[in-house]
């Protein structure tokens, strides 16, 4: 048996594939729940500090999570490394995986853009109706 | 070809026959006791089959009452309760069951796996399915069904807007198909991981068994969130403890919440595997690999990932800010493109065909999918756009937009199924002539009758109305969709009529269309007679001569070498052999256990508490007496599986199937704790007035949750400690049940210690929001201590009757295992309930 | 009243009516500011999809039937990466920009927009739209209460109908102490949830003068089905000589079976659920009903509003409207509720 398929390599080699979607559900995460709290609070004085507040939660967060992203598309061997999900790299298998981890980096890029752009064209808080 | 055979063939004389009768079929009405997975798969099947009947004659009732208005064919209350059923059903009863049931069909047929890794844990689930899903529709006959849509908001759904057990027999129906669908995740998680053949490592997996496996790991994070809530309903329904009553704190949207975060994953939980089904026919049908292989994988994996983004989509009309709602929209056109991708994969799959593309029942099914899922996708484009859904929500334009995903995206392709796969359970094929009749009346149908409802939608007409007046321009398309619905049925009908003539159990013609993967080798009640080893995706087409040599016992596991049921584990990435499970076979305690789990919570939905329960022990001391013949231990060796590998016919460890399986069920009750976490903030955020220290008592010295950490800790230490002093085979030592004792005493004193904490204070949960989000917690941690403790017990008893020793230690292993979880759970639970209200007073 | 309104609405209540009201209730008929940005959103996106639709049919077409040559242009995995990747993306980024763009648009008042009741339930808006007009619907099983807040701090009762100034933004503020309810008037907006412990705020802008019907649009149990009523846009003069009459009390009857109907309203207990302003009926379970013979319909949109609907609603109003919380009247003989029916019918 190939040495390191014990279940924590597994895990680190699930991960590695995952990056992708897994910075996106973060991302996701931590724009709404902070956005969807903030707006919430109803101290007094604090409405007028929320939206700031959030709008620099959002970007603090985005800029981040896309850069992660274009990084692990960009240097898919150092970020296994990383992950130490390196011994999983060689042959057929090894290039399936790292193509897999790309391309869900790259879609979930394009949904982190998205939902980071939102918060240039909405106001914080207002229900807009 | 000179390919080196693993086996010399021919193979020892009375190996076959010892293959045959270990995997005998038991005859006659014993069959409800057997476990083999092409057996209670029919079953399965079948009984979802039956359910999608029963909710679709309801729908026909349903039309006929719309077809004109004005009309009351069907008075209000029965409408209310039949399109709470027909959604109910068709969602738990038939859409979720009948895609595991094809995973249990058909996954260890695609894998060459002799059967699922927990036999007898599907014969259960199945069989409290079929009971409780039963009842919970038989209700409809006699005023006792549910009337509070699907998706049961409260507090339509308190007692006081829904007094009577109705709304309860839809919790019980939930609840037996939350069971069901969480044994079938870990039993798919595991046997897509663990026991694929040799050298089928992770990217020569068939397209279905990816589909199922994230099927499955969907299951694992979004079942919780619906167990969680329904918990809770329940609980306030019974004992008034006000989780979604605004007036008490609570509120109403944390059941949205909950249920959508569970309920639009659910919808790809149904279209995932069907995907997988579409993406195995096309090429077959092509007699060419499917192009794009690994970006249907990447759609796969992401579509099961962003559908968990899309929750807040259902509550677009909520009045939530509208950033939010932007974050959801962005995410919901995230998810259309992993359709996108899948959609031209099959397109460029069928037009790189060498001859044209073959058109034939299960091809037409497959077609009627593409074209009616595209227009469901397009239209799921607009209701992602926001302002849209404000004006589209809860009309008809959604009802025809999630009946052209979900019987677009599940039901087409299903019934491709049954026509593409019949092999595998009869022994004739279905009709190719009444099936082309059957697909043209169902495709017929379907668009007369749900195209039209766009546009009604459009007009104004909502959901869930039992009838409507007359002049507001919907009669015309009301009358077309009744049509429409009605040739919809005689396409099934027809079907039906097909199933009666040619359905016959059995094994059906050897590869009838040509396909290239394993579920086509030749097989009998043993599945494939030796396990192949793989070297593509393909096996059957591209190497030459493997149906003839597996079925002459060249490859591996030509026989039964420990005597009994087995199949071979393999490494879950490369699928290297690692050891022989053995497996259990026929038997009647998961099906006793099945009829009185159902019996339990029948009987607790119409308040017959102490019946209940009683069912409830016996359920429980079945699945004792299932579970104490498992655990086997190493006493068979090693056996020799050809190709000169010798492998343990026993596993304990991480490397156990077992172990894996117990990890799936802590990232269940993982994710339902993170639920309750999340509801917990969820009611502060809405209502910080009622929460400690302002709103309600003060909370316990912190002594209280010191003395439960430290009784929680001390537990683990203890049973580690007994770990370590576990005998060698064949002793007994009384320090293993006095420490494992000693164990769950600490865990069952942190519990109380816990709930006198809070009780002292004059806290009780059924003051306000924040005293029921306390007593929850209590809750989560007693139910995982309840288990601990029935396992404790049973590891007691295994170890003084000496089946449980150093290393012969699974159920050790798996009550370690749950019990360090328990801990460390609990722990979170007391830094969340303890340390929160003080952090932010 | 105006005559042509009352016809309109008649014709949309009664059963008999042919296609002259077809799209009363439609979305695709908009006559209020969001629901015409929304129409021609989805004007835009359908035409879209519509040829999204179109291509992968042609696609599917070609790859069943084309020419070997054309088929192996399909046949590989940079159609898959084009159609299936690059495309998407850049269509949905440009309809997502869209839809936010849209949504921008909606009103930005913010203070009560959502949150809970709890603190300052009836604290105003800090910027109300428009002239400062305020209409509080509340949901109830199964019609709404309709609260009409004044400029200058007025408040009155109505019930299952609003009027509305055209051209002048109405903030309406939705709420439920009962079930979850929907509020939706297709022709003027979207649809927003009304849900007990919350309030919402909807923002009406009618575009042009005439009578549109709204329906709940969440299910609600019960007679979820039969809980619409009736929005009648009215140019500004009309709508504030409306205003002033219909927040003043009820007309006192001067003829005979009216006289002897309000007799009986009082008597009977009408009144312990039903207000009738400038009498003793204070009742707040039911209906305010001081201009109900007024309004366009009965029961919530369900009934033309004429002196034998009101007969038909007292006695057997659990056949009309199955589960109502309104007990049937079935003690009244026929020429009591004549009477009754001429009073009610009377209190315009």
């Amino acid at each position: 048996m190939q040495a390191g398929e014990d279940p924590g390599s597994v895990a680190s080699a699930l991960i590695y594939l995952l990056i992708g979607p897994l910075v996106w559900a973060g991302h996701l995460f931590l724009v709404y729940a902070p956005q969807s709290a903030l707006c919430a609070f109803r101290i007094t004085g604090f409405a007028s500090i929320a939206p700031r507040l959030i709008e620099a939660v959002v970007v603090a967060v985005t800029v981040p999570a896309a850069v992660a992203l274009l990084l692990a598309i960009g240097r898919p061997r150092q970020t296994a490394r990383l992950f130490r999900a390196a011994g999983f790299l060689d042959g057929e298998n090894g290039r399936f995986m790292v193509s897999v981890m790309r391309l869900l980096a790259a879609l979930s890029f394009a949904g982190v853009l998205w939902a980071g752009a939102t918060v240039l064209l909405l106001p914080a808080c207002p229900q807009l109706r | 070809m000179a390919q080196e055979l693993p086996n010399p063939i021919p193979r020892p004389e009375g190996e076959l026959e010892e293959l045959q009768r270990v995997w005998a079929t038991p005859k006659g009405w014993r069959l409800a006791s057997a476990v083999n997975n092409t057996v209670i798969g029919l079953f399965y099947i079948g009984a979802a089959f039956g359910f999608f009947i029963v909710a679709g004659l309801l729908a026909l009732l349903m039309r006929t009452q719309l077809a004109v208005g004005g009309n009351d064919f069907i008075g209000q209350e029965l409408y209310n309760q039949m399109f709470t059923v027909h959604g109910t059903t068709m969602m738990f009863l038939f859409a979720v069951p009948a895609v595991e049931a094809l995973g249990v069909m058909l996954l260890p047929q695609m894998l060459a796996a002799r059967d699922l890794p927990f036999p007898r844990l599907s014969a259960f689930a199945i069989w409290a399915y079929v009971i409780g899903g039963t009842v919970f529709v038989t209700t409809i006959l006699y005023d006792l069904a549910p009337a509070g849509g699907w998706f049961m908001y409260p507090p339509l759904t308190l007692k006081e807007f829904s007094p009577g057990n109705n709304a309860d027999f839809w919790l019980l129906g939930i609840g037996f198909i939350e069971i069901s669908a969480i044994a079938g995740a870990i039993e798919i998680v595991v046997g897509t991981l663990r026991t694929r053949p040799p050298g089928m490592s992770l990217m020569r997996m068939p397209i279905f068994a990816w589909a199922m496996l994230i099927f499955a790991a969907m299951i694992m994070f979004a079942f919780p969130a619906v167990i969680l809530a329904t918990m809770m309903l329940e609980i306030e329904r019974s004992f008034g403890w006000p989780f979604f009553t605004a007036a008490l704190g609570g509120d109403p949207l944390l059941w949205q919440h909950l249920f959508w975060f569970f309920g639009h994953p659910e919808v790809y939980i149904i279209f995932l595997p069907a995907a997988g089904l579409v993406s195995m026919i096309v090429p077959t049908m092509a007699q060419k690999p499917l192009i794009g292989y690994r970006l249907i994988v990447v759609a796969l994996i992401a579509t099961g990932f962003f559908s968990f983004g899309l929750w807040v989509h259902h509550m677009f009309t909520t009045g939530i800010p509208g950033l939010s709602l932007a974050f959801f929209s962005a995410a919901s056109m995230a998810v259309a493109v992993p359709s996108g991708i899948q959609v031209f994969s099959w397109i460029a799959t069928m037009a790189s065909s060498r001859e044209r593309f073959r058109i034939n029942t299960p091809s037409l099914f497959i077609l009627g999918f593409l074209v009616i899922f595209t227009i469901g996708g397009l239209t799921g484009v607009m209701v992602a756009m926001v302002p849209i859904d404000f004006q589209v929500h809860d009309t008809y334009f959604v009802v025809a937009h999630f009946h052209y995903v979900l019987v677009g995206g599940m039901v087409f392709p299903l019934f491709a199924t049954f026509y593409y796969w019949a092999p595998m359970g009869s022994r004739n094929m279905l009709s190719e002539r009444l099936g082309r009749w059957v697909f043209w009346l169902m495709f017929a149908g379907f668009n007369i009758a749900f195209l039209p409802m766009h546009l009604t939608g459009l007009l104004g007409m909502p959901r869930r109305v039992w009838t409507y007046p007359s002049g507001l321009g919907w009669d015309a398309l009301n009358m077309t969709s009744t049509v429409g619905a009605y040739v919809l049925g005689a396409g099934v009908l027809l079907f039906v009529i097909d199933i009666f003539v040619r359905f016959r159990p059995g094994q059906g013609p050897n590869n009838p269309w040509g396909a290239g993967t394993l579920e086509w080798l030749p097989s009998d009640v043993y599945s494939t007679r030796s396990i192949p080893l793989v070297t593509s995706r393909e096996p059957l087409w591209d190497q030459p001569n493997l149906a003839e040599d597996v079925k002459a016992g060249g490859y591996y596991l030509p026989g039964a070498p420990t005597g009994g049921r087995e199949t071979l584990v393999t490494s879950p990435i490369d699928a290297r052999p690692q050891y022989v499970i053995q497996m259990p076979g026929a038997g009647w305690p998961p099906f006793l256990a099945a009829v009185f789990t159902a019996a339990a919570f029948l009987l607790l939905t119409v308040k017959v508490v102490v019946p209940a329960i009683v069912s409830a022990v016996l359920a429980i001391l079945f699945c004792l007496v299932w579970t104490w013949s498992l655990d086997p231990g190493p006493g068979k060796g090693e056996v020799d599986i050809g190709g000169g590998i010798r492998v343990p016919t026993y596993m304990t460890g991480p490397r156990s199937h077992s172990w894996w399986a117990v990890v799936v069920l802590m990232f269940v009750a993982g994710s339902l704790y993170l639920a309750y976490v999340f509801s917990y903030l969820f009611l502060w955020t809405v209502s910080p007035e009622v929460w400690a220290p302002a709103g309600s008592p003060a909370l316990p010295d912190v002594g209280w949750p010191a003395a439960s950490a430290a009784l929680l800790l001390a537990g683990s230490a203890l049973l580690y400690g007994a770990r370590r002093v576990l005998p060698p085979p064949g002793r007994f030592r009384l320090a293993v049940p006095v420490l494992v004792l000693l164990a769950l005493a600490c865990l069952a004193a942190a519990l109380g210690s816990e709930i006198a904490g809070h009780w002292r204070t004059g806290l009780t949960p059924s003051s306000n929001a924040y005293g029921a989000s306390v007593y929850m917690a209590i809750v989560l941690f007693g139910q995982l201590a309840f288990a601990v403790v029935i396992l404790g017990g049973y590891v007691i008893a295994r170890h003084v009757r000496g089946r449980l020793d150093r290393e012969r230690r699974v159920s050790f292993d798996n009550l370690a295992l749950l019990f360090h979880y328990t801990v460390a759970q609990s722990l979170f639970g007391l830094l969340l309930v303890h340390g929160f209200p003080r952090l932010v007073a | 009243m105006n005559a042509r309104v009352r016809c309109f609405a008649l014709c949309a209540v009664a059963p008999v009516l042919a296609a002259g009201c077809a799209g009363v209730q439609s979305a695709l008929a908009p006559s209020g500011a969001e629901a015409e940005r929304i129409g021609l959103l989805f004007q835009a996106v359908t035409i879209f999809c519509a040829l999204v639709f179109a291509g992968v049919i042609a696609a599917i077409a070609v790859a069943l039937l084309g020419r070997r040559s054309w088929r192996e242009k399909l046949s590989g995995e940079a159609l898959v990466i084009r159609a299936g990747i690059f495309f998407p993306v850049t269509a949905l980024s440009v309809l997502l920009g869209y839809g936010l763009y849209v949504m921008s648009l909606g009103s930005n008042a913010q203070a009560g927009s959502g949150l809970r009741l709890s603190t300052d339930a009836d604290a105003p808006l800090e910027h109300p739209p428009g002239s400062g007009l305020r209409i509080a619907v509340t949901g109830e099983r199964w019609w709404w209460r309709v609260e009409y807040v004044t400029p200058d701090g007025r408040r009155f009762a109505s019930a299952n109908e609003l009027r509305l100034p055209v051209g002048e933004p109405v903030a309406v503020e939705l709420m439920s102490d009962n079930v979850i309810h929907s509020f939706w008037a297709p022709r003027l907006a979207g649809k927003l949830d009304m849900i007990p412990g919350r309030v919402n705020t909807l923002t009406l802008t009618a575009t042009e003068a005439g009578v549109s019907r709204g329906q709940c649009a969440e299910y609600c149990g019960g007679a979820h089905a039969l809980m619409a009523f009736y929005v009648v846009a009215m140019p500004p003069e009309e709508f504030s000589a409306w205003l002033a009459r219909a927040s003043g009390p009820a007309v006192m009857p001067d003829e005979r079976p009216a006289i002897d109907g309000q007799a009986l309203f009082m008597t009977y207990g009408c009144g312990g659920c039903h207000t009738v302003r400038g009498t003793a009926a204070r009742g707040t379970i039911g209906p305010d009903l001081t201009h109900v013979g007024s309004r366009l319909s009965l029961g919530a949109g369900i009934l033309p509003n004429d002196a034998q609907a009101f007969a038909r609603w007292i006695r057997d109003n659990q056949h009309v409207k199955p589960e109502n919380l309104m007990p049937p009247f079935e003690i009244f003989d026929h020429a009591q509720l004549a009477d009754l029916a001429a009073y009610l019918d009377h209190l315009e």
